[in-house]
């Protein structure tokens, strides 16, 4: 099964979407599961990961509603307030739904750079393992010290790094992103996806070589267990379509063998998600 | 490190603190480049919380920490006191507001620094409770005014003072030591509620007991009676055996409280900080744990006197030596 782990659906309103920048004018619209089926269709794609994009409760139960009717949605990646004293409850409310599988704060637009080392979100954290649920991690460059702190408190927890914890592609800048990232990588829970690297780069003329040096650190870092595929659409379609965009990394793992290429397409995310085929 | 808000303040405190008495030899003599080293070996932990008081060493302390500050003070949060200055009554203390005021310029002048974070009044108990409140803590707040300190806290053993005191005044911080940890949680009873209601930043010292929970056990100076430096013994031999050092346990249960904001412990040491941010995110083990607290009940939360008689705590006992 080849897996997208990583995309997001949005009814589009203004006030709730402040990040989608004028530049980003083309993402100002609705993104829905009939505008994703063909894509996937078209890249031999199974099935998909959906992300929270805006930190409701609202949002991922409207996530849980869509992976209801919609097969390709293979698991909700959702927002409860892990800082909320009765964060339990709000994991109680969704947990019992088999397509809920992790959840993600939109940490790197925390004003405070060590967001995640606060007391209570690690309750929060703490919390998760009880309901046997990933976390996403989304961060800068800048945090990736203060996420192996985190990962180091918790040596049982499964934790994915999402978009290679955006580098400047653009700029080619490497370090000291490769040590932050090679230090995360030495704890066997973490995995990574291959996700928005195109909004890191330049939106308009990238190369696929552009890329390469970031993957080849990446791949050594994790190994083709630990990696999994993600467009990050709609987000990715300010510097590319969706085949472009994937097709980066479908290129990029061409070398591999087939078993490392299946892991990183689609297996990878398949069991670090515990997905279920339906 | 984990950080955590100190009440109102909004502080971001790692819940680790840096206790700096050791700096002033109250342990015995400390190596001053060591003590060095582990100041910053604390402030690359994460560590950004450091507590002294001119009465540690009799302002050795505090001139050792600030020598070791020096060029990291923008990047902690540095906590003195005033009030206290020696062990015995009278002579040891002065909670007059003349001389609260010409103490934190000596304070400023050993430290280094043109302001002090949090400025407590040290010791309350040794004081008379309304020159605490009349006169001691007003002349803080004139210093707070004059931007010499931010926060101005208490500090103290008897919890019903402590209560009475920040009841009268709006004070920021209240630290307390032996009250929260595996012998004692009557911090719980008598102060966190208020502390929760008012957020007031609430700060734990000494949750090893004054050393009872520690392999090593208890030095002879220690204040509780005999049975409980006698239990916790028995704790520290039940970890032993199961390859648990007590302290490491007692330091785990101490930084799970859900309000405290920063535990303080005595460091002069690298190994000291590293042993203790190991701790850090750390729970303690549940079997381990429940064995300890069944060992520790029968002596659990036997206060000693302190202070003043008319200052003791309902129910304290007469301390040991």
């Amino acid at each position: 099964m080849k897996i997208d782990a990583h995309q997001h659906f949005w009814h589009y309103r203004s006030e709730e979407f402040g990040w989608i920048s004028d530049a980003m004018a083309a993402l100002k619209r609705d993104f829905l599961p009939n505008d994703l089926a063909p894509l996937l269709q078209a890249t031999e794609m199974d099935g998909s990961v959906v992300v929270q994009a805006r930190q409701t409760l609202e949002e991922t139960e409207w996530l849980l509603q869509l992976a209801d009717q919609y097969p390709l949605i293979k698991g909700v990646v959702g927002w409860v307030d892990l800082r909320h004293p009765r964060v339990e409850a709000q994991l109680e409310r969704f947990h019992a739904h088999p397509k809920f599988v992790g959840v993600r704060h939109i940490v790197h637009d925390e004003p405070d750079d060590q967001f995640m080392l606060r007391a209570e979100f690690i309750r929060g954290l703490r919390a998760l393992g009880r309901f046997d649920l990933t976390y996403d991690i989304l961060i800068f460059p800048r945090h990736l010290p203060v996420a192996h702190e985190i990962v180091r408190m918790f040596p049982n927890q499964p934790f994915v790094l999402d978009h290679i914890a955006k580098p400047l592609i653009k700029d080619g800048v490497i370090a000291p992103w490769d040590d932050g990232l090679r230090q995360l990588a030495a704890f066997p829970n973490v995995s990574c996806k291959l996700s928005g690297m195109v909004t890191e780069a330049n939106w308009h003329g990238w190369k696929p070589a552009d890329f390469r040096p970031y993957l080849d650190i990446v791949l050594e870092a994790f190994g083709p267990n630990r990696l999994m595929i993600g467009s990050d659409w709609p987000v990715c379609t300010v510097a590319g379509a969706y085949a472009e965009v994937v097709g980066i990394v479908f290129d990029y793992v061409r070398t591999l063998s087939a078993d490392e290429q299946a892991a990183i397409l689609g297996g990878n995310a398949q069991s670090f998600y515990q997905l279920m085929e339906g | 490190m984990i950080f955590k808000t100190l009440g109102k303040t909004g502080l971001q405190v790692s819940i680790v603190g840096y206790g700096a008495s050791p700096l002033g030899n109250e342990f015995g003599p400390a190596d001053v480049a060591e003590g060095v080293r582990a100041v910053h070996a604390a402030i690359d932990q994460g560590i950004n919380y450091f507590d002294v008081s001119p009465y540690y060493g009799r302002t050795l302390a505090e001139t050792r920490l600030g020598e070791a500050l020096v060029g990291y003070r923008h990047k902690i949060i540095l906590a003195t006191k005033a009030g206290r200055y020696g062990s015995i009554l009278p002579d040891g203390f002065d909670f007059s507001a003349e001389r609260i005021t010409r103490s934190v310029d000596a304070s400023l002048q050993r430290l280094q620094t043109d302001y002090i974070d949090l400025f407590q009044v040290h010791d309350i108990e040794f004081g008379h409770q309304q020159q605490i409140i009349e006169e001691t803590l007003p002349a803080m707040f004139r210093l707070k005014e004059a931007g010499k300190v931010r926060l101005v806290g208490i500090t103290g053993y008897p919890l019903h003072m402590l209560r009475d005191v920040a009841q009268a005044v709006d004070v920021d911080t209240i630290l307390s030591y032996c009250r929260y940890d595996l012998l004692d949680t009557t911090l719980d009873d008598v102060l966190t509620p208020l502390a929760q209601q008012q957020g007031i930043g609430l700060i734990n010292a000494s949750p090893l007991h004054m050393r009872a929970l520690t392999d090593k056990g208890a030095p002879d100076w220690h204040p509780a009676p005999r049975r409980v430096v006698a239990a916790a013994e028995q704790a520290a031999a039940y970890c032993r055996q199961r390859g648990v050092d007590l302290a490491d346990l007692a330091m785990q249960f101490a930084l799970q409280h859900p309000y405290v904001a920063v535990t303080l412990v005595g460091m002069s040491k690298v190994a000291h900080v590293e042993r203790n941010i190991h701790s850090v995110g750390v729970e303690p083990d549940p079997e381990v744990l429940a064995g300890v607290q069944a060992i520790l009940a029968p002596v659990k939360d036997i206060c000693w006197q302190e202070g003043r008689p008319e200052n003791y705590e309902p129910g304290a006992v007469e301390k040991r030596s």
